[in-house]
Protein backbone atom coordinates (compact mmCIF):
# COMPACT_ATOMS: atom_id res chain seq x y z
CA UNK A 1 0.00 0.00 0.00
CA UNK A 2 1.18 3.55 -0.75
CA UNK A 3 -0.27 7.02 -0.19
CA UNK A 4 -0.36 9.72 -2.86
CA UNK A 5 -1.42 13.33 -2.34
CA UNK A 6 -1.56 16.02 -5.00
CA UNK A 7 -1.43 19.79 -4.47
CA UNK A 8 -1.88 22.25 -7.30
CA UNK A 9 -2.29 26.03 -7.20
CA UNK A 10 -3.31 26.03 -3.54
CA UNK A 11 -5.82 23.27 -4.16
CA UNK A 12 -5.95 19.74 -2.87
CA UNK A 13 -6.56 17.44 -5.83
CA UNK A 14 -8.49 14.45 -4.54
CA UNK A 15 -7.31 11.10 -5.88
CA UNK A 16 -10.65 9.37 -6.46
CA UNK A 17 -11.81 5.89 -5.51
CA UNK A 18 -11.91 3.44 -8.41
CA UNK A 19 -8.61 4.20 -10.15
CA UNK A 20 -7.36 0.90 -11.59
CA UNK A 21 -10.74 -0.80 -11.12
CA UNK A 22 -12.60 -1.65 -14.32
CA UNK A 23 -16.31 -0.75 -14.56
CA UNK A 24 -18.99 -1.49 -13.67
CA UNK A 25 -17.93 -0.20 -10.26
CA UNK A 26 -19.79 -1.24 -7.12
CA UNK A 27 -19.97 1.86 -4.91
CA UNK A 28 -20.94 2.43 -1.30
CA UNK A 29 -20.81 6.07 -0.23
CA UNK A 30 -17.34 7.42 -0.84
CA UNK A 31 -15.92 3.94 -1.38
CA UNK A 32 -15.64 1.54 -4.30
CA UNK A 33 -16.28 -2.07 -3.27
CA UNK A 34 -15.33 -3.79 -6.49
CA UNK A 35 -15.52 -3.91 -10.24
CA UNK A 36 -15.15 -6.25 -13.19
CA UNK A 37 -11.39 -6.61 -12.68
CA UNK A 38 -8.49 -4.70 -11.18
CA UNK A 39 -5.05 -3.49 -12.20
CA UNK A 40 -1.83 -3.77 -10.19
CA UNK A 41 -2.33 -0.20 -8.93
CA UNK A 42 -5.80 0.62 -7.64
CA UNK A 43 -7.75 2.79 -5.23
CA UNK A 44 -10.92 1.87 -3.34
CA UNK A 45 -11.33 5.11 -1.40
CA UNK A 46 -10.82 8.81 -2.16
CA UNK A 47 -8.05 9.18 0.43
CA UNK A 48 -4.97 8.69 -1.73
CA UNK A 49 -4.39 5.15 -0.47
CA UNK A 50 -3.18 3.00 -3.37
CA UNK A 51 -3.15 -0.78 -3.22
CA UNK A 52 -0.22 -2.46 -4.94
CA UNK A 53 -0.66 -5.80 -6.63
CA UNK A 54 2.12 -8.21 -7.42
CA UNK A 55 4.04 -7.94 -10.66
CA UNK A 56 6.51 -5.66 -12.36
CA UNK A 57 7.79 -2.39 -10.93
CA UNK A 58 5.19 0.35 -10.77
CA UNK A 59 5.73 4.04 -11.28
CA UNK A 60 3.86 7.25 -10.60
CA UNK A 61 3.44 7.73 -14.35
CA UNK A 62 1.63 4.38 -14.63
CA UNK A 63 -0.70 5.38 -11.80
CA UNK A 64 -1.62 8.66 -13.49
CA UNK A 65 -2.18 6.77 -16.76
CA UNK A 66 -4.65 4.46 -15.00
CA UNK A 67 -6.29 7.52 -13.43
CA UNK A 68 -6.58 9.09 -16.87
CA UNK A 69 -4.86 12.31 -15.79
CA UNK A 70 -1.73 13.85 -17.28
CA UNK A 71 1.55 13.90 -15.38
CA UNK A 72 4.81 15.20 -16.75
CA UNK A 73 7.37 17.85 -15.84
CA UNK A 74 4.90 20.66 -16.56
CA UNK A 75 1.40 19.27 -15.95
CA UNK A 76 -0.50 17.54 -13.16
CA UNK A 77 -4.13 16.51 -13.51
CA UNK A 78 -5.22 19.50 -15.59
CA UNK A 79 -3.00 22.05 -13.82
CA UNK A 80 -0.07 23.62 -15.68
CA UNK A 81 3.02 25.00 -13.97
CA UNK A 82 4.01 28.62 -14.38
CA UNK A 83 6.86 29.39 -16.80
CA UNK A 84 10.22 28.55 -15.28
CA UNK A 85 8.70 26.24 -12.68
CA UNK A 86 8.23 22.48 -12.70
CA UNK A 87 6.30 19.65 -11.14
CA UNK A 88 7.93 18.67 -7.85
CA UNK A 89 7.58 15.19 -6.42
CA UNK A 90 8.53 13.99 -2.95
CA UNK A 91 8.78 10.51 -1.48
CA UNK A 92 8.86 10.31 2.31
CA UNK A 93 9.41 14.08 2.31
CA UNK A 94 12.53 13.90 0.12
CA UNK A 95 12.47 15.50 -3.31
CA UNK A 96 12.72 13.10 -6.26
CA UNK A 97 15.40 14.43 -8.62
CA UNK A 98 14.22 12.71 -11.79
CA UNK A 99 11.22 12.80 -14.07
CA UNK A 100 8.01 12.72 -11.95
CA UNK A 101 6.67 9.87 -14.07
CA UNK A 102 9.59 7.61 -13.22
CA UNK A 103 9.18 7.75 -9.42
CA UNK A 104 8.75 4.14 -8.25
CA UNK A 105 5.68 3.42 -6.12
CA UNK A 106 6.84 1.06 -3.43
CA UNK A 107 5.10 -0.36 -0.41
CA UNK A 108 4.56 2.16 2.40
CA UNK A 109 5.64 5.06 0.18
CA UNK A 110 4.29 8.50 1.12
CA UNK A 111 4.29 10.45 -2.14
CA UNK A 112 3.49 14.14 -2.61
CA UNK A 113 3.06 15.77 -6.01
CA UNK A 114 3.09 19.58 -6.17
CA UNK A 115 3.09 22.32 -8.75
CA UNK A 116 3.27 25.11 -6.21
CA UNK A 117 2.98 26.98 -4.07
CA UNK A 118 5.10 24.85 -1.79
CA UNK A 119 3.26 22.67 0.72
CA UNK A 120 5.47 20.96 3.28
CA UNK A 121 5.36 17.29 2.28
CA UNK A 122 4.68 14.60 4.83
CA UNK A 123 7.56 12.32 5.61
CA UNK A 124 5.33 9.65 7.16
CA UNK A 125 1.87 8.23 6.79
CA UNK A 126 0.36 5.75 9.22
CA UNK A 127 -1.18 3.06 7.03
CA UNK A 128 -4.26 1.08 8.11
CA UNK A 129 -4.17 -2.73 8.07
CA UNK A 130 -4.21 -4.01 4.49
CA UNK A 131 -7.35 -6.10 5.06
CA UNK A 132 -9.32 -2.99 6.05
CA UNK A 133 -8.82 -1.27 2.67
CA UNK A 134 -10.78 -2.46 -0.33
CA UNK A 135 -13.63 -4.89 -0.79
CA UNK B 1 16.89 45.54 17.08
CA UNK B 2 14.03 47.94 17.84
CA UNK B 3 12.47 50.34 15.37
CA UNK B 4 14.42 53.22 17.05
CA UNK B 5 17.77 51.43 16.77
CA UNK B 6 17.03 50.75 13.13
CA UNK B 7 16.31 54.49 12.58
CA UNK B 8 19.50 55.60 14.47
CA UNK B 9 21.60 53.22 12.44
CA UNK B 10 20.58 54.67 9.12
CA UNK B 11 20.75 58.38 10.25
CA UNK B 12 24.47 58.80 9.50
CA UNK B 13 24.14 57.46 5.98
CA UNK B 14 23.85 59.62 2.85
CA UNK B 15 20.21 60.42 1.83
CA UNK B 16 20.44 58.42 -1.42
CA UNK B 17 21.91 55.39 0.38
CA UNK B 18 19.24 55.80 3.12
CA UNK B 19 16.44 55.70 0.59
CA UNK B 20 18.00 52.57 -0.93
CA UNK B 21 18.22 50.83 2.46
CA UNK B 22 14.65 51.73 3.43
CA UNK B 23 13.41 50.46 0.08
CA UNK B 24 15.31 47.22 0.57
CA UNK B 25 13.89 46.88 4.09
CA UNK B 26 10.36 47.26 2.77
CA UNK B 27 11.12 44.79 0.01
CA UNK B 28 12.23 42.19 2.59
CA UNK B 29 9.04 42.77 4.62
CA UNK B 30 6.83 42.51 1.52
CA UNK B 31 8.56 39.28 0.42
CA UNK B 32 8.20 37.76 3.91
CA UNK B 33 4.50 38.64 4.05
CA UNK B 34 4.00 37.18 0.57
CA UNK B 35 5.70 33.92 1.55
CA UNK B 36 3.61 33.53 4.70
CA UNK B 37 0.31 34.26 2.97
CA UNK B 38 1.16 32.05 0.01
CA UNK B 39 1.05 28.94 2.18
CA UNK B 40 -2.22 27.09 2.37
CA UNK B 41 -4.08 27.45 5.65
CA UNK B 42 -2.71 24.11 6.74
CA UNK B 43 0.61 22.67 5.71
CA UNK B 44 -0.74 19.23 6.66
CA UNK B 45 -3.66 19.47 4.24
CA UNK B 46 -5.07 16.25 2.80
CA UNK B 47 -3.04 13.91 4.97
CA UNK B 48 -6.00 12.50 6.89
CA UNK B 49 -8.52 10.14 5.26
CA UNK B 50 -11.54 11.69 6.99
CA UNK B 51 -11.14 15.02 5.20
CA UNK B 52 -11.51 13.29 1.81
CA UNK B 53 -14.31 10.92 2.79
CA UNK B 54 -16.37 13.64 4.48
CA UNK B 55 -16.50 15.60 1.23
CA UNK B 56 -18.71 12.80 -0.12
CA UNK B 57 -20.52 11.30 2.88
CA UNK B 58 -21.58 12.47 6.34
CA UNK B 59 -19.56 10.12 8.51
CA UNK B 60 -16.07 8.68 8.57
CA UNK B 61 -15.66 5.34 10.35
CA UNK B 62 -12.55 3.64 11.79
CA UNK B 63 -10.69 1.17 9.59
CA UNK B 64 -10.56 -1.49 12.29
CA UNK B 65 -12.67 -3.14 13.49
CA UNK B 66 -15.18 -2.29 10.75
CA UNK B 67 -18.50 -0.78 11.81
CA UNK B 68 -21.49 -2.87 10.75
CA UNK B 69 -23.88 -1.55 8.09
CA UNK B 70 -26.67 -1.66 10.69
CA UNK B 71 -24.82 0.65 13.05
CA UNK B 72 -23.65 3.04 10.32
CA UNK B 73 -27.25 3.16 9.07
CA UNK B 74 -28.35 4.13 12.59
CA UNK B 75 -25.85 7.01 12.64
CA UNK B 76 -26.89 8.10 9.14
CA UNK B 77 -30.53 8.14 10.25
CA UNK B 78 -29.76 10.33 13.27
CA UNK B 79 -27.65 12.66 11.11
CA UNK B 80 -30.54 13.02 8.64
CA UNK B 81 -32.90 13.80 11.53
CA UNK B 82 -30.41 16.37 12.85
CA UNK B 83 -30.19 17.89 9.37
CA UNK B 84 -33.97 18.36 9.30
CA UNK B 85 -33.67 20.49 12.45
CA UNK B 86 -31.02 22.64 10.78
CA UNK B 87 -27.91 21.00 12.26
CA UNK B 88 -26.08 19.62 9.23
CA UNK B 89 -23.34 17.69 10.96
CA UNK B 90 -20.37 15.73 9.69
CA UNK B 91 -18.91 13.12 12.02
CA UNK B 92 -15.38 11.70 12.14
CA UNK B 93 -14.97 8.61 14.31
CA UNK B 94 -11.31 7.99 15.01
CA UNK B 95 -10.43 4.74 16.74
CA UNK B 96 -6.66 4.60 16.26
CA UNK B 97 -3.75 6.66 14.92
CA UNK B 98 -4.07 4.80 11.59
CA UNK B 99 -7.42 6.55 11.06
CA UNK B 100 -5.52 9.85 10.94
CA UNK B 101 -2.99 8.91 8.23
CA UNK B 102 -0.37 11.64 8.06
CA UNK B 103 -1.57 13.56 11.13
CA UNK B 104 -1.42 10.60 13.50
CA UNK B 105 0.13 12.85 16.16
CA UNK B 106 -3.35 14.36 16.67
CA UNK B 107 -4.66 11.04 18.01
CA UNK B 108 -5.81 11.65 21.57
CA UNK B 109 -6.56 15.32 20.84
CA UNK B 110 -10.15 15.37 19.54
CA UNK B 111 -10.66 19.14 19.79
CA UNK B 112 -7.39 19.93 18.02
CA UNK B 113 -8.25 17.46 15.28
CA UNK B 114 -11.77 18.91 14.94
CA UNK B 115 -10.29 22.36 14.34
CA UNK B 116 -7.77 20.94 11.88
CA UNK B 117 -10.49 19.08 10.00
CA UNK B 118 -12.65 22.19 9.96
CA UNK B 119 -9.95 24.07 8.05
CA UNK B 120 -9.88 21.30 5.47
CA UNK B 121 -13.57 20.75 4.81
CA UNK B 122 -15.17 24.13 5.54
CA UNK B 123 -15.38 26.35 2.49
CA UNK B 124 -17.72 29.33 2.28
CA UNK B 125 -19.44 28.60 5.57
CA UNK B 126 -18.25 26.73 8.65
CA UNK B 127 -19.12 23.06 8.60
CA UNK B 128 -20.65 21.73 11.82
CA UNK B 129 -18.37 18.96 12.89
CA UNK B 130 -18.21 16.27 15.56
CA UNK B 131 -15.05 14.25 16.22
CA UNK B 132 -15.21 11.16 18.41
CA UNK B 133 -12.01 9.61 19.78
CA UNK B 134 -11.47 7.36 22.78
CA UNK B 135 -10.05 10.47 24.50
CA UNK B 136 -13.32 12.38 24.09
CA UNK B 137 -15.32 14.62 21.77
CA UNK B 138 -14.24 17.52 19.63
CA UNK B 139 -16.72 19.95 18.07
CA UNK B 140 -16.82 22.88 15.69
CA UNK B 141 -19.88 25.07 15.11
CA UNK B 142 -22.27 22.71 16.85
CA UNK B 143 -24.01 25.17 19.17
CA UNK B 144 -23.80 25.35 22.97
CA UNK B 145 -20.34 24.24 24.09
CA UNK B 146 -21.69 22.45 27.21
CA UNK B 147 -23.99 20.19 25.20
CA UNK B 148 -21.73 17.15 25.53
CA UNK B 149 -20.53 17.89 29.06
CA UNK B 150 -22.37 14.97 30.64
CA UNK B 151 -21.59 12.46 27.91
CA UNK B 152 -18.66 10.05 28.06
CA UNK B 153 -17.18 8.19 25.10
CA UNK B 154 -17.65 4.42 25.30
CA UNK B 155 -14.07 3.19 25.12
CA UNK B 156 -14.79 -0.43 26.07
CA UNK B 157 -16.34 -1.60 22.81
CA UNK B 158 -13.92 -0.28 20.16
CA UNK B 159 -15.57 0.93 16.93
CA UNK B 160 -19.03 -0.10 18.14
CA UNK B 161 -18.64 1.94 21.33
CA UNK B 162 -17.28 4.97 19.48
CA UNK B 163 -20.11 4.92 16.91
CA UNK B 164 -22.72 4.47 19.63
CA UNK B 165 -21.20 7.46 21.45
CA UNK B 166 -21.37 9.45 18.21
CA UNK B 167 -25.09 8.71 17.86
CA UNK B 168 -25.79 9.77 21.44
CA UNK B 169 -23.66 12.91 20.98
CA UNK B 170 -25.61 13.95 17.85
CA UNK B 171 -28.87 13.58 19.78
CA UNK B 172 -27.44 15.64 22.66
CA UNK B 173 -26.31 18.39 20.28
CA UNK B 174 -29.72 18.58 18.61
CA UNK B 175 -31.50 18.72 21.97
CA UNK B 176 -29.07 21.37 23.29
CA UNK B 177 -29.99 23.49 20.28
CA UNK B 178 -33.60 23.33 21.47
CA UNK B 179 -34.98 20.84 18.96
CA UNK B 180 -36.84 17.61 19.54
CA UNK B 181 -35.41 14.41 18.11
CA UNK B 182 -36.68 10.86 18.47
CA UNK B 183 -34.56 8.57 20.66
CA UNK B 184 -32.33 6.58 18.32
CA UNK B 185 -32.59 2.83 17.92
CA UNK B 186 -29.04 1.53 18.34
CA UNK B 187 -28.41 -2.05 17.19
CA UNK B 188 -26.92 -4.36 19.79
CA UNK B 189 -23.20 -5.02 19.73
CA UNK B 190 -23.70 -8.61 18.57
CA UNK B 191 -25.51 -7.37 15.49
CA UNK B 192 -23.14 -4.47 15.19
CA UNK B 193 -19.83 -6.32 15.30
CA UNK B 194 -17.86 -7.44 12.27
CA UNK B 195 -20.33 -6.11 9.78
CA UNK B 196 -18.35 -7.33 6.81
CA UNK B 197 -18.44 -10.99 7.92
CA UNK B 198 -21.24 -13.54 7.52
CA UNK B 199 -24.00 -13.76 10.16
CA UNK B 200 -23.31 -16.10 13.08
CA UNK B 201 -26.23 -18.39 12.13
CA UNK B 202 -24.76 -18.88 8.67
CA UNK B 203 -21.24 -19.30 10.02
CA UNK B 204 -22.07 -22.02 12.54
CA UNK B 205 -25.30 -23.42 11.12
CA UNK B 206 -24.03 -24.10 7.60
CA UNK B 207 -21.37 -26.66 8.59
CA UNK B 208 -23.96 -28.54 10.71
CA UNK B 209 -26.42 -28.61 7.80
CA UNK B 210 -23.66 -29.83 5.46
CA UNK B 211 -22.69 -32.65 7.84
CA UNK B 212 -26.33 -33.78 8.15
CA UNK B 213 -26.78 -33.70 4.37
CA UNK B 214 -23.56 -35.67 3.88
CA UNK B 215 -24.69 -38.29 6.42
CA UNK B 216 -28.06 -38.64 4.65
CA UNK B 217 -26.32 -38.99 1.29
CA UNK B 218 -24.01 -41.70 2.61
CA UNK B 219 -26.96 -43.56 4.15
CA UNK B 220 -28.96 -43.33 0.92
CA UNK B 221 -25.91 -44.38 -1.10
CA UNK B 222 -25.46 -47.41 1.15
CA UNK B 223 -29.10 -48.46 0.67
CA UNK B 224 -28.90 -48.12 -3.14
CA UNK B 225 -25.67 -50.13 -3.21
CA UNK B 226 -27.32 -52.86 -1.21
CA UNK B 227 -30.36 -52.77 -3.52
CA UNK B 228 -28.08 -52.83 -6.59
CA UNK B 229 -26.21 -55.73 -5.10
CA UNK B 230 -29.52 -57.55 -4.55
CA UNK B 231 -30.61 -57.05 -8.18
CA UNK B 232 -27.37 -58.36 -9.58
CA UNK B 233 -27.61 -61.43 -7.50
Amino acid sequence: MAHIEVFAANHVVVVPAGVGVAPALRRRGAYVRGGRCVYALRTYEPTGLVLLGSGAARTLGQFFDLWGQPLDRHRVAGFHVRPGAGVVVFAWGIQWPGNPRSLPISSDAQITVEIGPYVRPHARYMFPPLESVGP
Amino acid sequence: MSRGDFADGIRGISPRRRVDLVARGWLVIVVLVAIVTAYPSSAHADADPASDVLLIQSAFYPYQPPVSPLLSAALDKVLRAAGRTGLKLKVAIIGSPEDLGGVFELFGHPQQYAEFLDREISFNTRQSLLVVMPAGFGTVATGPSRALAGLKVDTKHSSFGLTRSAILAVVALVRAAGHAIAPPVIPSESSGRGGAGPPALLLFGLPVVLVVLAALAVRRGGRSSAKDAGVSE
